[in-house]
């Protein structure tokens, strides 16, 4: 069983976690409007941010949402700005509070730090696009009704898939368990 | 078109872009899409069209948007509760060009570099960083890491939706039943990923890889790369003189 991942395991899987940023999209794809109403790029972030720290998170935050515009188009370039703030944003506070959260459960832990997350990046990606990318014509319902209205069922979608792929992986053992069981 | 050193050609494209930006006049506006439309014609990239033609709808919306709700004042006409001001209309046309600019841009710089030059040349764009002790070597190797993965995890996504397909996978109806039947798709594609992933760095831990050490192929600079460059730098200050002074 692993104990700890080593700086190489950790770059390896912010690399994975970005080329996953480009492939999972072009699945949500394969159904109509999937793609933006699910947001399947914040995906590999979050889990990113949690399984490597808050570095590597940042990073594919970065980078995955330009390489899958780069490569694919999606998302348009004048959305993708704003789209790598939002990201970079889930995969540091998932990173950062899942490193500081410890609650005794590991469930716990991760619904935690995906709250935080979810809710602290769409609200520093919303004060972005007001003060830089979208200055003068962005207001406080159009920050609600995107981020928030039209993203409920990716929100789900999120909450749903994010501690199952953890949890799967621990059991894999391909990550390091959270907490060591200790028997008695 | 021959272009040798990415560098200079994301240098060239963050120059442009600044110009873009800087632009804040009719006259300025004007140069810069001349100056694009040539770049464009001269790199033969016909992708430009296409990526002008997927943002149509959108530049279509922006500027609606910003002629009815941009302001309240002085309105040309009216239309229900939507007033439909010239201010607006101006902001929206502003806001519309430097989206069509940037695309424009960004899909020459895309068909004069292939992602790996690319990567190479924001490897050597962040360089300066390392002063900040950013690790600027390992983010060029996750980078280039990444790029490889792309098509072996395409490949996998392909064999396990075929795979759900024979075994009758369905999507549910309903939000809630819809994210459900996401997750046969995407676990198994996440473990078969995160194994490769680990394999990979017991591998690269076996060779000896070491952290933090820049692993860049050397590029030369061409005739060309610093011709598109000096063009780039004089349009950024003809922007700002037009805008001064025009």
């Amino acid at each position: 069983m692993k104990k700890n991942l080593t700086h190489t395991g950790k770059s390896a899987i912010a690399a994975l976690c970005i080329a996953l940023s480009v492939v999972l999209p072009m699945l949500f794809h394969s159904i109509p409007d999937a793609g933006s109403v699910y947001s399947p790029i914040h995906i590999p972030s979050l889990l990113c941010g949690l399984v490597a720290g808050w570095q590597y998170g940042l990073l594919a935050g970065l980078l995955g949402p330009l390489f899958s515009s780069m490569l694919t188009g999606m998302p348009p370039m004048a959305y993708l700005p704003p789209m790598m703030v939002e990201c970079a944003m889930f995969g540091l506070i998932t990173g950062l509070c899942f490193r500081f959260v410890k609650t005794g459960r590991c469930v716990a832990d991760i619904y935690i730090s995906l709250s935080a997350a979810m809710v602290l990046g769409r609200v520093i990606a919303g004060i972005s696009r007001s003060l830089i990318f979208a200055r003068g014509s962005y207001s406080m319902a159009m920050f609600l009704s995107s981020y928030f209205v039209v993203g409920i069922p990716g929100i789900i979608l999120h909450l749903v898939l994010v501690p199952i792929l953890y949890l799967t992986l621990e059991r894999a053992r391909l990550i390091p368990p959270r907490y060591s069981k200790v028997k008695p | 078109m021959k272009i040798s050193s990415p560098l200079l050609t994301l240098c060239t494209y963050i120059i442009l872009i600044s110009s873009v930006l800087a632009a804040g006049n009719l006259s300025s506006g004007l140069f810069m899409l001349i100056l694009i439309a040539a770049f464009a014609i001269a790199t033969k990239s016909r992708a430009s069209v296409g990526a002008l033609k997927s943002i149509s709808a959108f530049a279509l919306i922006v500027l609606l948007m910003n002629t009815f709700l941009y302001s309240d004042e002085k309105p040309l006409f009216s239309f229900w509760i939507f007033n439909a001001t010239e201010a607006g209309f101006l902001q929206g046309v502003r806001v519309v060009y430097s989206i069509a600019a940037i695309t424009v841009l960004s899909s020459i710089l895309l068909n004069l570099l292939t992602p790996i030059e690319l990567t190479d040349g924001i490897a050597l764009l962040l360089k300066p960083l390392s002063i900040m002790r950013i690790p600027v070597g390992d983010i060029a190797v996750i980078m280039s890491l990444s790029l490889r993965f792309i098509p072996i995890l395409k490949r996998e996504m392909n064999e396990i939706l075929e795979a759900c397909r024979f075994r009758g996978g369905t999507s549910g109806k309903g939000l809630i039943a819809k994210a459900r039947s996401f997750i046969p798709f995407i676990v198994p594609m996440f473990v078969s990923a995160f194994r490769r992933a680990d394999a990979l760095a017991v591998a690269m831990d076996a060779r000896g890889y070491r952290k933090g050490v820049m692993r860049n192929k050397h590029y030369s600079y061409s005739k060309t790369d610093i011709l598109m460059l000096f063009i780039a730098i004089f349009s950024l200050v003809l922007t700002i003189i037009f805008r001064r002074y025009l």
